[in-house]
């Protein structure tokens, strides 16, 4: 990994998803707003391409405390810092040990991984997020966020096809050796 | 023999693992200021994309209008106005009300003061601008580019102005602006130099509110009130207009939720949401929001649940103005 292009590269992906993201999501009156999560698809590319796990690991760490430390709101205005870059970390581990189950190229494996992906992530952060805020959450809103959480998901993987192919002409910037087929980024 | 430990990456990801488990546990005094410090660097570079952002949504809207025939136009031209005037009515009706409440806080303020003196109680409007949202859509957070330095405290209101006027007529000379404000949200941190703003549709935010039903000469509508120790149904108007206190929190989808109304009360779709006089960070009633949808609580007959629209488009916030009053 080249840290310190991956680092800006997280820094302007942090500030495309808390600024220009707003225009291209929803808001579904049973689930609440729905967005891509940018970082996420950031860390699945990473995931995919990069070839030591640890790297993998350390690299969706820190993407995950950057969203961890932009989201606010909910049960809790405050959401408690640090469970969002655990979640990644392990959602990414988990892409990172599955990758070589599935053929690289293919779009439909973009998509799985990345939907696994957010699956995992948010899960784990919705649901103790709620364990955290146990006091002023219902189950029914707990049900809302893990909809919501389905939701984002789903629109996260249905736009990592093009985000990989823009990632991938980036990609030789911060990442030094890729894994695989000796992969050649243009 | 000493034990030296390499720092591997693999060490350093189970070090920064243990940390953040750690920070999670520590809870909301160290994510306030973590979070403070990330905002400095968002916030300079935030701006203008949240300028992209928020004049597109304004511009494009969330829904697509369908065609309007001619007469359709006419007729809305004609409700419009009519609507107008009702609204015109109203603010007056509010403003004679809202007079009469400062006058009565102002002899308060006279009598508290002969016992207990004390300086005047100062209101400051502090402009900001959104800068940033949230990265992750569970919550409703904006961030501002005024923080504690400015003057912007935990728990202040914040409120927008709303532009008042008819392009097609004349302005008065010497007449800026006719403006009226409506809460968008509160300051659920305030750092140096940015603060955080939960809006009003967020899943925690929680206000007390009152209800303001609006007296429509063209659908009277009968309310059960208390006369003499008996309960009797009576058509609404100014005499038994009462405003109905209510707790109003965020839905987490664009809208408010209040709960435990009672039915008999009779709140139509129209009627509005404002602020209550007695929270020590806004003395005063402004307006959050509309009443959009009312449906029975399914847990109790006697109740209704109401669905409220924030009168401000919140997706297109871009100008707000912290409210700054001193608490006592």
């Amino acid at each position: 990994m080249r840290w310190i292009s991956f680092l800006i590269l997280a820094y302007v992906v942090l500030l495309i998803q808390t600024t220009l993201v707003r225009l291209v999501h929803f808001t579904v009156a049973s689930a609440g707003t729905i967005a891509p999560d940018l970082l996420a698809m950031v860390a699945v590319f990473v995931a995919m391409h990069v070839r030591s796990g640890a790297d993998v690991m350390l690299a969706a760490w820190a993407l995950g405390l950057a969203a961890d430390l932009t989201t606010g709101g909910g049960p809790n205005a405050l959401p408690a810092v640090g469970v969002m870059p655990i979640a990644y970390a392990l959602a990414a581990g988990m892409v990172y040990r599955l990758r070589e189950a599935f053929f690289a190229e293919r779009v439909s494996t973009k998509i799985v991984l990345a939907l696994l992906f957010c699956l995992v992530a948010h899960g784990i952060w919705v649901t103790v997020q709620s364990l955290l805020a146990c006091r002023a959450m219902t189950w029914s809103a707990y049900g809302q966020m893990l909809v919501q959480a389905l939701g984002l998901s789903a629109y996260t993987a249905a736009l990592m096809a093009p985000a990989h192919w823009v990632l991938t002409r980036l990609g030789g910037l911060f990442v030094a050796a890729p894994a695989g087929r000796a992969r050649r980024y243009r | 023999m000493s034990a030296r430990v390499r720092l591997t990456k693999r060490n350093a990801l189970v070090i920064l693992m243990v940390l953040s488990l750690a920070a999670a546990i520590l809870g909301k005094g160290l994510t306030a200021r973590l979070r403070q410090v990330v905002h400095v660097f968002t916030a300079p570079l935030g701006d203008g994309g949240m300028y992209v952002v928020t004049s597109l949504r304004s511009g494009s809207g969330e829904q697509a209008a369908r065609n309007l025939s001619l007469a359709e136009i006419q007729r809305l031209i004609e409700e419009n106005r009519r609507l107008r005037e009702q609204l015109v009515e109203a603010d007056r009706r509010i403003a004679t009300e809202a007079q009469y409440r400062r006058d009565v806080a102002g002899d308060v303020q006279r009598i508290r003061s002969s016992f207990f003196p004390s300086g005047d109680i100062a209101c400051e409007l502090i402009p900001a601008r959104v800068v940033a949202a949230d990265s992750m859509p569970y919550g409703q957070m904006r961030v501002l580019n005024q923080g504690a330095a400015s003057g912007a405290r935990r728990g202040a209101v914040v409120v927008s102005r709303l532009l008042m006027t008819d392009r097609s007529k004349e302005m008065p000379p010497k007449l800026a602006v006719l403006t009226a404000s409506a809460v968008v949200g509160k300051l659920a941190a305030a750092g140096a130099f940015t603060s955080e703003l939960q809006l009003v549709t967020d899943r925690g935010f929680h206000m007390p509110g009152r209800i303001l039903r609006r007296i429509d000469p063209n659908r009277p509508r009968r309310i059960s009130v208390l006369a003499h120790g008996a309960a009797a149904v009576e058509t609404l108007s100014e005499r038994n207009n009462k405003p109905i206190p209510v707790p109003a929190s965020g839905d987490g989808a664009g809208g408010m939720v209040v709960t435990g109304v009672p039915a008999y009360e009779n709140v139509l779709p129209g009627d509005w949401l404002v602020t209550t006089d007695d929270d020590p960070y806004l003395r005063t009633e402004v307006r959050v929001g509309t009443v959009e949808k009312v449906t029975p609580d399914p847990d109790d007959q006697r109740l209704v649940r109401l669905r409220v629209r924030p009168f401000e488009d919140l997706a297109s916030l871009r100008r707000v103005y912290i409210l700054y009053w001193k608490p006592p």
